[in-house]
């Protein structure tokens, strides 16, 4: 993620913290080694100002293709990487991605304010997402066996890390429900605040962190089951 | 202070959101409480690991496929854009010269869809794995893709009769390309069935004629119960 926070630091209503999320103070007892020094700062911020990405917006408005490749270029990997905890797959992945950035250079019309930009451009994304689940659900249900042949071509992701939690994760991830999988992605995977959350799912800050504890609670459930935890 | 509400310190905690006052309090709870304890190592296992998924790079050919997509709508009636369709709902909204574009744009998918299916037949021939298990499941694949057309046909062979004649003229057309292209892998792969990227090739003809299916029944059923789309 990467350009979101830098897009809009010097937004009158910042979209993001400053620091990106801690885990816990230092100050913790030795029982809990929650943070390293690494941790404070894992969220690395981007590099697009936002009135660099006002002119893109812009020029993008009036068909400007070179400005439209920036943006796309700035924001391909959160939205890929949101896309494919969706898809769990790399082609289904760049269809989506497709889709969602098909739409927004389709739509830009509808930004009155460029400081709304970003969040509206994750609103499209997140929306993108849960269309599509819906869809393959009503596709798995009428063509059967399918989707397992294909599927098996993602399970080696993670054949060099079994050692660690990230396979595990990611398949906990995939198993949420479409809003709780698209908060924890957004807040732990791609490192959003609670209010910038809400101003992408339209919910408030309250909804977006009972979410994530929901989220979180699946997970670590469903690690316990797999004996990871 | 009770464990429920330790919880959602807790969950507060992990993202370092909690105030000195509230810090205080967890600990003091925690110190005593085995089960939150446990709870809040749990919590910054799952926080940290996630901050340390990898993340994905898109091939670069999906913002050629971007590009042509967006000038198809922006070739498009003015209305047709501001709804805002998916790329195949857009094929089935009002006729005209938007359906050779269409037309373009999944032959395009094909080309891609095509790529992908070898870079995976690629994978897999690193991964050491033997060229008959990949053929093998080559084989499986495309024996499942031809059941799955044949049943697909006979639901669109049912609605066929009650879609526009000018809609069922393009449709006939997209089939008829997508057709000649699954003969023409069909023919080469009869010639040297040993052949990986062929077969990949198949495979992936297989794979979009059964999506362009799919999504022609499911815009039908969705327009015949007047449903609408919405993505934004």
């Amino acid at each position: 993620m990467n350009c979101f926070s830098l897009a809009l630091s010097l937004a009158t209503s910042p979209l993001l913290r400053d620091n990106g999320p801690q885990i816990g103070p230092f100050s913790f007892p030795a029982a809990f080694p929650l943070m390293t020094a690494d941790d404070r700062d894992w969220r690395k911020t981007p590099s697009m100002p936002l009135f660099a990405l006002s002119a893109l917006l812009q020029r993008s408005k009036d068909g400007d293709e070179g400005a439209m490749e920036k943006i796309y270029e700035q924001f391909k990997r959160p939205f890929f990487n949101l896309a494919y905890r969706y898809t769990s797959d790399r082609p289904a992945a760049e269809d989506l991605l497709q889709d969602i950035f098909v739409k927004i250079f389709s739509h830009l019309g509808e930004v009155n304010k460029d400081e709304t930009f970003v969040a509206w451009m994750y609103r499209i994304a997140v929306n993108t997402c849960y269309s599509y689940l819906r869809s393959r659900r009503g596709r798995e249900a009428r063509s059967v066996g399918l989707g397992e042949i294909e599927g098996k071509n993602e399970e080696a992701v993670y054949d060099g890390h079994e050692d660690n939690l990230a396979g595990p994760l990611d398949k906990a991830v995939r198993e949420l429900p479409e809003k709780l999988r698209a908060v924890f992605t957004l807040h732990d995977v791609q490192g959003h605040t609670h209010e910038e959350i809400g101003r992408i799912l339209g919910v408030t800050t309250g909804t977006s962190k009972s979410q994530l504890f929901k989220a979180r609670m699946r997970i670590r459930r469903y690690l316990k089951e797999k004996g990871i935890l | 202070m009770k464990c429920a509400t330790a919880q959602e310190l807790i969950n507060d905690y992990v993202d370092g959101a909690l105030g000195p006052d509230r810090e205080a309090e967890l600990k003091a709870h925690i110190e005593f409480c085995p089960d939150c304890r446990e709870l809040a190592r749990d919590f910054a296992s799952i926080v940290r690991a996630a901050r340390g998924l990898p993340s994905f790079e898109p091939e670069a050919m999906v913002w050629q496929r971007i590009i042509a997509g967006v000038r198809q709508v922006r070739r498009g009636t003015p209305a047709e854009a501001a709804e805002g369709r998916s790329r195949l709902r857009r094929f089935w909204g009002p006729v005209g010269w938007a359906y050779a574009a269409g037309a373009a744009l999944l032959l395009l998918a094909i080309g891609g869809g095509i790529f992908r299916q070898v870079r995976r037949a690629d994978a897999e021939a690193k991964k050491g794995r033997s060229v008959e298990f990949t053929l093998a499941k080559l084989q499986e694949a495309q024996s499942y893709y031809e059941k799955a057309i044949q049943a697909l046909n006979e639901a669109v062979g049912s609605q066929e009769s009650r879609m526009d004649p000018r809609l069922a003229e393009v449709f006939k057309r997209n089939l008829a390309a997508m057709d000649e292209t699954i003969q023409a892998c069909r023919q080469i792969v009869e010639q040297d069935p040993d052949n990986l990227t062929v077969r990949a090739y198949l495979l992936t003809a297989y794979r979009e004629k059964v999506n362009f299916l799919e999504e022609a029944v499911g815009a039908e059923r969705s327009d015949f119960l007047g449903g609408k789309e919405t993505t934004l």
